[in-house]
Parts: structure tokens; C-alpha cells; sequence
């Protein structure tokens, strides 16, 4: 599954809206502390819930994620597991 | 009356803002594509622009999905940056000149063209990448600038011609301004590549767009979108922002600086810097 630049597409718009709401700080600190709370405020379905979990690029773009949002959720950086060396 | 000094591409590869923000353009594997813009600067320097028009694509920074225009130009007085995603930035303001834009949007809309104005606008990286590529130092840019924002996002995205016609209008706007000042159009984009699946880059179709644009920019207007998604990627497409550049610097154009270099990050790199030809030179060539 890729991101599809000519088909006009509705699929996946609270998918998008809540990865296109991570622009800012605060709402990315608010999805890395509860991010299934998080994705449901936005009102995700269980498709997208899932494809956010997994992260995984094939399930996010089958549940209609945008490319150019899609990179927003890329940025959420997840913290590091404890003891991990800090890069 | 305002003129067009000339026409300037660039790809805006994320990758190139973080290593001008570094200042490591010298010690990357890109440093050629950075050279390339040696050339142009002298260039500037002898023609001090009074504009910059940058047409670029919003990367899902200023419009969302809940109102997504074609066209858009900004019409501020001043355009700041934001977050992208990758943490607050360092606050930067890009003045504007709204009685240009204004202009502009008038002549665009009687022109057949019906933008969408934007008093407000979160200037992307794809616009501030270019202008810092143009004006390097991260100082205030000697210009005045002018956002055009092409839909890159949500489909159905203007075609080539469609964005050669825009460019067209542009060029009519530009020309009929009644100020003397000097324009450089900027086409912030491309070339191919797709995010989804990082390195897509079709380098033989690069070269064939970069010696198109000059030589002969309606070949470029002939193919569907579709089939610069399967020649050059979805991100591809951000060719229209050249192609809109190119309407506006119409007619014979001279190549002053340009470079390829693949990959940057993901993507095939390009600069261009291309000037209309004088008269006399146009007429020279076209005897011998």
C-alpha cells in the first residue's frame, strides 16, 4: 500500500487530523503520555487506532493516512527506554 | 513597471535546511549541490532582487485537509516560520509587500485564475529552505516575499499545464505592477522522490525535466499526473512548482547556474538559475 498522489481520497481524516495536530509540542507530549487516550479525542476508528500503534507505514497508508501528515507522526520522537544510552 | 530578473529552482530536501542551520555545508557528501549556488549569489549580488515570489508545497504546516486550496497566495505583511513536528524553531519573519500581493491576486482572479488569498500564512520549510539556499546566513532576507502555495497534499492536484498557465498569469501580474521593482520567481520542489518509499529517484527523468524546464517547457506540460507519479515518485509532483516558475520566466531563458546530486536524503537534487534571454542574443542564436 502507498500513498496514492492522484485519487481524491476522505478515508482516514481523524487519522490525519490528529497526526496533523502534532505540530505542536504540546500535543505531542500529550500523545506520547496516553496515546490511545489521545487518539481517541481525535475519534479514530479501530483501523487507525491500530495502524498508529503499529506504526507501520503499509497498515497507516490502508487506513488513509496522508503522506505529507503522516510525517508528523514520524517526528514523535518515543522516549527512550529506561537506562538506554542518549544519543 | 515591475520585470522579471530570472527564475531560480531548488529541491528543499528537509536534510539541506539542517545542514545550512549546521553549517556544514562544506562536509557533506552534498557539498556540489551547495557550490552550485556560488554562481547565483554573485548573480543576486549584481541584480538585487526587490520580490521573491516562492511557489512551494505546503507540508501539512498551514492547511489541513478541512480547507485545501489549489492555489494560494500569501497576502501578509510578514510570514513567520513554525513547528513542523521536529520541535519549536527559532523564530523567523520574512517580510512581505501585501500591495504586490494584492496585485497579484487581482490579476490572477481577472485573469481567470481564482486563488485563494491568505492574510495569514505559516511559511513552510519548503519556502524558507530556498531562501536561505539564496540568501545564506539565516539574516533577514533582502527581499520582499511573496508565498504561492500549490496543492500537493490532496488529490486531485493541479496538472502541468494547469501550473504552466498559472505560471503564464504570474508572469502577466508581475509585468503589469506599476512599481519598478525587480522579481525573481523562485520553484521550490522536486525533483522525484517518494516518502513512502524512501529513494525513489528516477535520475534519467531528472535530467530529461532539468533539460525540458529550459529548453522546451511545454514537453513537461504533456504529462498526466499520473505519470509523473510512476516516472518520479508521489513527491515528484512538486515538479509543478518548477513548471509554474517557467510560465512566469517565459520565452528563451540562459542557464546562469545549475546542479544535480543524487541522492540528497531521498531525493534527486536540483538547482537551477535561468534568466530570459536578451533580444538581441535571442536573435543572434536564432541567425547563426
Amino acid at each position: 500500500m502507498e500513498h496514492n498522489a492522484v485519487e481524491p481520497t476522505t478515508k482516514g481524516y481523524a487519522l490525519n487530523k490528529m497526526c496533523y495536530s502534532l505540530n505542536r509540542a504540546a500535543n505531542r507530549a500529550a500523545f506520547l503520555a496516553d496515546e490511545d487516550g489521545y487518539c481517541a479525542k481525535f475519534g479514530l476508528n479501530e483501523e487507525e487506532r491500530d495502524a498508529v500503534r503499529s506504526r507501520d507505514r503499509s497498515r497507516l497508508f490502508a487506513a488513509g493516512a496522508n503522506m505529507y501528515f503522516l510525517a508528523k507522526l514520524d517526528r514523535v520522537k518515543r522516549p527512550a527506554p529506561a537506562g538506554a544510552a542518549q544519543a | 513597471m515591475a520585470q522579471i530578473l530570472g527564475g531560480l529552482t531548488t529541491s528543499h530536501v528537509p536534510m539541506i535546511g539542517r545542514t545550512i542551520a549546521a553549517n556544514k555545508q562544506q562536509e557533506v557528501s552534498f557539498k556540489p549541490f551547495f557550490d552550485a549556488f556560488e554562481p547565483a549569489h554573485r548573480w543576486l549580488e549584481d541584480n538585487k532582487p526587490d520580490i521573491a515570489i516562492v511557489i512551494y508545497n505546503d507540508h501539512g504546516l498551514n492547511f489541513f485537509l478541512d480547507n485545501m486550496p489549489t492555489f494560494a497566495i500569501g497576502a501578509a505583511h510578514e510570514y513567520r516560520n513554525a513547528d513542523e513536528g521536529w520541535g519549536e524553531p527559532e523564530p523567523r519573519s520574512f517580510a512581505g509587500n501585501a500591495d504586490f500581493s494584492w496585485h497579484l491576486i487581482k490579476s490572477l482572479v481577472a485573469d481567470e485564475f481564482d486563488v485563494s488569498s491568505c492574510q495569514e500564512m505559516k511559511f513552510d520549510h519548503a519556502g524558507i529552505t530556498a531562501l536561505d539556499l539564496i540568501w545564506p546566513g539565516h539574516g533577514p532576507v533582502p527581499v520582499a516575499t511573496i508565498p504561492v502555495v500549490v496543492n500537493a497534499v490532496q488529490p486531485p492536484l493541479p496538472t502541468p499545464l494547469r501550473c504552466y498557465k498559472l505560471g503564464q498569469a504570474i508572469g502577466r501580474a508581475i509585468r503589469s505592477y506599476p512599481e519598478d521593482l525587480k522579481v525573481l520567481v523562485i520553484g521550490s520542489g522536486g525533483l522525484s522522490h517518494e516518502l513512502g518509499q524512501m529513494g525513489k529517484i528516477n535520475q534519467s527523468f531528472d535530467a530529461l525535466c532539468m533539460d525540458k524546464i529550459v529548453n522546451d517547457p511545454e514537453a513537461l506540460t504533456r504529462y498526466t499526473n499520473a505519470e509523473i507519479v510512476e516516472l518520479a515518485g508521489s513527491q515528484g509532483l512538486e515538479l509543478m512548482t518548477w513548471v509554474v516558475m517557467r510560465g512566469a520566466v517565459s520565452g528563451p531563458v540562459e542557464v546562469r547556474a545549475s546542479n544535480y546530486h543524487a541522492p540528497i536524503s531521498h531525493t534527486g537534487g536540483a538547482m537551477m538559475l535561468m534568466t530570459p534571454r536578451e533580444e538581441a542574443a535571442v536573435q543572434a542564436a536564432s541567425l547563426a
